[in-house]
């Protein structure tokens, strides 16, 4: 019950959206008239709030999936539907320029209520067609071996987008560590002072042909002295190539 | 060339498929409703002949080439069967009646104002997701799995973040919207990767904009002043739906291409539109047709297609509405068809627990 109410204020953000909805619904429950509507908007919502709140209900979801995924219940709620259909049989109920205006109250409204989805950090400037970072690209193509797979370690900032990009290059470490999974050779790769001496032989061990380092990363060791040597460099990353893990392309490539 | 046939794949074969549904929706066959009806059915018929295709082939391990084969004569048998249907109504002379004239429609400038801005917004929005990208996590998840599902030829057999080989991934392989988006790449030649970022978000953005028109004109018959206020206001707080990480709002936006963002802002849209349909006809009192339980049933289990957890919510959804209906018109035999409808999600559901 109490997760309920947590996945309830996550879901709410700011709060303000949802209590539009609740108002949308007493709107309805008390001027709509029309059943087919009033199942739909008003019964069915609350069927599904008391679902959510009822700890039998939230044990049996439990056991379909993860309970992070709790708040998915909420898609039931026609939120989008109710509170625009009663927005417009709201102002319908007024005329000439008070409905204007409370027509434009409505949008200013939602707009002060909700937060713009493009104003999310996350989102920048797609630098190609494929929505991945250029230097993504050029590394994958530059490393691609046709025929087979290729085995890469990237820095933590590529690793999202590389198989997104390029299914046949492999990594030895994958979102799992982005979210907190414990790796010991990505933990030596996110480091500002990459010791060679330690991350050589777990990206052996991992079989890597290829190494991929910021240009910010100061490197201790020769790299020549491990049998790597520069295969690629594009800007911001080098790309090393560990001459001791063989590469063999097969015939007819 | 590769745009042309993905303008095939996602708009013409689906449209011409969804003459199949006319006949659940006879009054609304004509114009742009009845164009955007045709394209979401038949859309919702093909993704629902992929779950049933896709899911066994996955849990017996074949190849991802026989899902494509097979399902490529799905379609094109649906597509035949389409055509014929098509001409046969035709031949009857039933089909597009013209679009009544509207209170609200013809010269009403406030009317072309708000449909002029919600096109606006719509373009907009469609701009946005050609043109922005976003670092999205589960990503690097479901579009892996479309990247290796068209290159390995295999499907849920290879660790989509790493590139290791697995065994089967059967939990998430009950749901492979995924494969169809490695479909889609297998077919016009364009990586998965802008299928998923830029071409599906185009389309998938624009077909969850017109079941809300649909919704619209179900709501206000006949007047076009409120349709057209109805959908700014949808497109407003869906634009404005980044308040919270996980409302349906912010999955359309973000993670278009995602199964579960389908299902948010398709599947559950369209079959509360389906809902709003039978539950008229039986406040008027008129006859439902099958097709329409059928297309109900096709919604459901494309549901399934998207989310696991989709078989689960989409029960829920007509098990409340349909028992709140069924108690206010003591029509208790209405849930015999949900109830079908409900068949195969109950299926996915007991797979789930069993693998």
């Amino acid at each position: 019950m109490n997760n309920a109410f947590v996945t309830f204020q996550k879901y709410m953000g700011t709060g303000l959206i949802t209590v539009w909805f609740l108002v949308a619904v007493i709107f309805l429950l008390v001027w709509e008239k029309r059943r087919p509507r009033r199942i739909l908007f008003v019964y069915v919502p609350v069927i599904v709030l008391l679902c959510f709140f009822n700890p039998l209900f939230a044990g049996l979801f439990g056991r379909m999936g993860d309970e992070a995924t709790y708040f998915r219940v909420f898609w039931l709620l026609p939120v989008t539907a109710v509170i625009s259909y009663s927005a417009v049989l709201s102002v319908d109920r007024l005329k000439g320029k008070r409905a204007v205006f409370f027509a434009v109250l409505c949008l200013g409204l939602i707009a002060v209520s909700g937060k713009p989805v493009y104003s999310n950090s996350l989102y920048s400037r797609a630098e190609n067609i494929y929505h991945v970072p250029d230097s993504v690209v050029e590394i994958c193509d530059a490393i691609e071996v046709p025929g087979r797979e290729v085995m890469a370690a990237f820095p933590p900032e590529m690793i999202l987008y590389v198989r997104q990009y390029s299914p046949v290059v492999c990594m030895p470490y994958g979102r799992e560590v982005l979210m907190g999974s414990y790796d010991e050779f990505y933990t030596l790769m996110r480091e500002k002072e990459i010791d060679l001496e330690r991350l050589v032989p777990l990206s052996r061990e991992k079989g890597c042909h290829y190494v991929v380092f910021g240009k910010d990363s100061l490197i201790l060791g020769e790299p020549a002295d491990y049998g790597w040597s520069l295969f690629y460099s594009c800007e911001g990353y080098d790309v090393w190539r560990d001459n001791a893990v063989p590469l063999i392309v097969p015939e007819g490539h | 060339m590769q745009i042309l046939i993905l303008a095939i794949l996602l708009l013409a074969v689906p449209v011409s498929v969804g003459s199949l549904a006319v006949c659940a929706d006879a009054e609304d066959t004509g114009g742009t409703a009845g164009l955007l009806f045709r394209w979401v059915s038949g859309q919702l018929i093909l993704w629902a002949g992929l779950q049933f295709i896709c899911v066994p082939l996955i849990l017996a391990g074949r190849r991802f080439g026989d899902a494509v084969m097979l399902f490529s004569v799905y379609t094109a048998v649906m597509f035949l069967l389409a055509l014929v249907s098509e001409v046969r109504r035709r031949a009857k002379k039933k089909t597009f009646p013209p679009t009544a004239v509207t209170a609200g429609g013809g010269k009403d400038r406030a009317a072309a104002l708000l449909w002029l801005g919600a096109a606006v917004l719509l373009v907009l929005q469609l701009v946005l997701a050609c043109v922005l990208a976003y670092e999205e996590g589960d990503d690097a998840y479901y579009v892996a799995v479309a990247a290796v599902t068209e290159k390995s030829d295999t499907m849920y057999a290879v660790l989509p973040y790493t590139g290791g080989s697995t065994g089967i991934d059967m939990r998430h392989g009950l749901a492979p919207f995924p494969v169809w988006v490695a479909y889609l790449s297998r077919l016009s030649g364009m990586r998965a990767v802008t299928v998923a970022h830029v071409a599906l978000p185009v389309v998938l953005i624009t077909m969850s904009y017109g079941i809300y028109y649909l919704i619209g004109r179900r709501l206000f018959v006949d007047d076009k002043r409120k349709q057209a206020f109805f959908l700014l206001l949808v497109e407003v707080l869906i634009l404005f739906g980044g308040y919270s990480l996980y409302t349906p709002e912010n999955f359309l936006l973000v993670r278009t291409a995602q199964g579960k963002a389908v299902l948010a802002n398709i599947v559950l849209p369209f079959l509360l539109w389906l809902l709003l349909t039978v539950t008229e006809k039986i406040q008027a009192d008129e006859k439902i047709h099958v097709c329409l339980w059928l297309l109900m049933a096709s919604a459901v289990i494309a549901g399934c297609l998207c989310s696991t957890q989709g078989a689960f919510l989409l029960c829920m959804l007509l098990a409340a509405a349909g028992s709140c209906t069924a108690l206010c018109y003591r029509k208790w035999r209405l849930l015999l068809p949900l109830l079908g409808c409900c068949i195969l999600p109950v299926c996915m559901i007991l797979l789930y627990y069993l693998l």
